[in-house]
């Protein structure tokens, strides 16, 4: 029984099989989180309007929804020279990474995954569909690739 | 022109933008303890008093204090002002804001973590661990050690903090928890049901951040067993041993919540083995 359970548990069960499912899950809590989070504050800060442009959308995840989560705005929001696509949310001292000694083989885990899903969920969600990573870069920086077709209709929202 | 009353605040009807705000200057409320402390919130003399032209503008509310679905702003009738009430630094912060740069004390302590980030990520964890786990008694126990692990580290914090001395019986030990827990969670649990020995307690509690918005699976999930796990954690670093169990939970459909906490014996300081 006791081996079944030390086998089936899931803080054993991540871990012992590497970083790469540690990131996993909990990029997918960061997920479940950012889902919800989306509604509560468009409702909430924004009047029950979405933003409808990119740029927007950022800065509201930048300042307002990092100012309700964190009590304190993201450092920075960067746009990338050399890719359209892709912007960086950079944050100096994440508060999950706070108290965080990592294990020496896991070098390259960062507990900031877990906002990187919170963003990514609430830009998807809010109808920018992104892909978002963490790394380890002037502190924290998430990295915010968006899909082609969200760059292509900003840029006809401009247009207009 | 409406002009804010506070009196380190320059927000005037010239410097607000109407449109964009909605409206953005409130007026003092009838109600009399209410109204006594936005008076404080003035700063202003205490033989001062607002007329019925004298209002409050919209920067010193938080957005809780608002009153949602509304085009026009307008405050909930308890509101009271809290943000920006005290000046620390002029500043020049460009032409078409205030001038001076405020701060309040709920500003300072930015550390404070937004309670419906806790919410939302306890309840995350817990629905990937039963995703990832068959068995719900292994995801209380699970959830229980997460707890007793954050117990374990938490005493010391708590300790710092309120420089508070050894117990010498359970009921000063009941009130430090009860402490702990309105320093940790915010909430404030009722200290009851002694036993005739004095060994045994329970704690009771109608609200708790962790268990808002939960829709419980009907499987035996012990949803809150983090606290227990804490509480075990905690008292287990200042030498108590006690167990810790759910009697009545509010997500199972009673009344309360109520967890009931037994003491069990002393620990003594035994050296670790390997080292003399």
């Amino acid at each position: 029984m006791s081996s079944s359970r030390s086998k089936s548990s899931i803080l054993d069960k991540p871990l012992s099989k590497g970083k790469g499912e540690v990131s996993l899950a909990l990029s997918d809590i960061g997920h479940d989180v950012g889902t919800r989070l989306l509604d509560l504050y468009f409702v909430r800060e924004r009047n029950s309007k979405r933003e409808i442009k990119l740029l927007n959308m950022l800065l509201f995840v930048k300042s307002t929804l990092w100012k309700v989560l964190f009590g304190k705005e993201a450092d920075k929001l960067e746009h990338a020279n050399d890719d359209e696509r892709t912007y960086y949310i950079i944050e100096k001292d994440a508060l999950v990474n706070k108290f965080i000694s990592v294990p020496k083989d896991k070098g390259s885990l960062n507990c900031a995954t877990f906002n990187a899903g919170i963003i990514e969920a609430v830009l998807t969600k809010g109808g920018f569909p992104a892909k978002v990573t963490a790394h380890w870069h002037k502190g924290t920086t998430y990295m915010v690739k968006f899909d082609d077709a969200v760059i292509a209709r900003d840029k006809s929202l401009d247009d207009r | 022109m409406p002009r804010c009353s506070v009196i380190v605040c320059k927000n005037n009807s010239c410097i607000v933008n109407y449109v964009k705000d909605g409206n953005p200057f409130h007026t003092f409320p009838k109600d009399p303890k209410i109204k006594e402390k936005w008076i404080n919130a003035t700063g202003r003399d205490p033989s001062w008093f607002p007329t019925k032209n004298n209002t409050i503008c919209s920067s010193h509310f938080e957005p809780k204090c608002f009153q949602p679905l509304k085009k026009v702003r307008r405050l909930f009738e308890w509101s009271i002002p809290t943000l920006k009430l005290r000046m620390v630094l002029m500043n020049y912060m460009g032409p078409s804001t205030s001038k001076v740069c405020f701060y309040s004390e709920l500003d300072q302590k930015d550390s404070n973590l937004n309670s419906e980030l806790l919410t939302l990520t306890y309840g995350a964890l817990v629905s990937q661990m039963l995703k990832e786990t068959e068995n719900t008694d292994d995801v209380n126990k699970q959830l229980e050690r997460i707890g007793y692990n954050m117990g374990v580290r938490l005493i010391e914090d708590f300790l710092a903090r309120t420089s508070s001395n050894r117990c010498l019986e359970m009921r000063e030990t009941a009130d430090k928890i009860q402490q702990a827990f309105r320093l940790y969670l915010n909430m404030q649990p009722t200290v009851t049901s002694w036993s005739s020995s004095g060994d045994e307690f329970s704690l009771v509690w109608d609200q708790c951040p962790l268990s808002e918005w939960v829709e419980m699976p009907n499987n035996g999930l012990k949803y809150c067993a983090l606290i227990p796990g804490a509480i075990r954690g905690a008292l287990q670093m200042v030498q108590l041993d006690v167990q810790c169990w759910f009697v009545q939970d509010q997500l199972k459909g009673d009344a309360v919540t109520e967890l009931r906490v037994k003491y069990i014996k002393r620990l003594e300081d035994a050296i670790p083995a390997g080292e003399d």
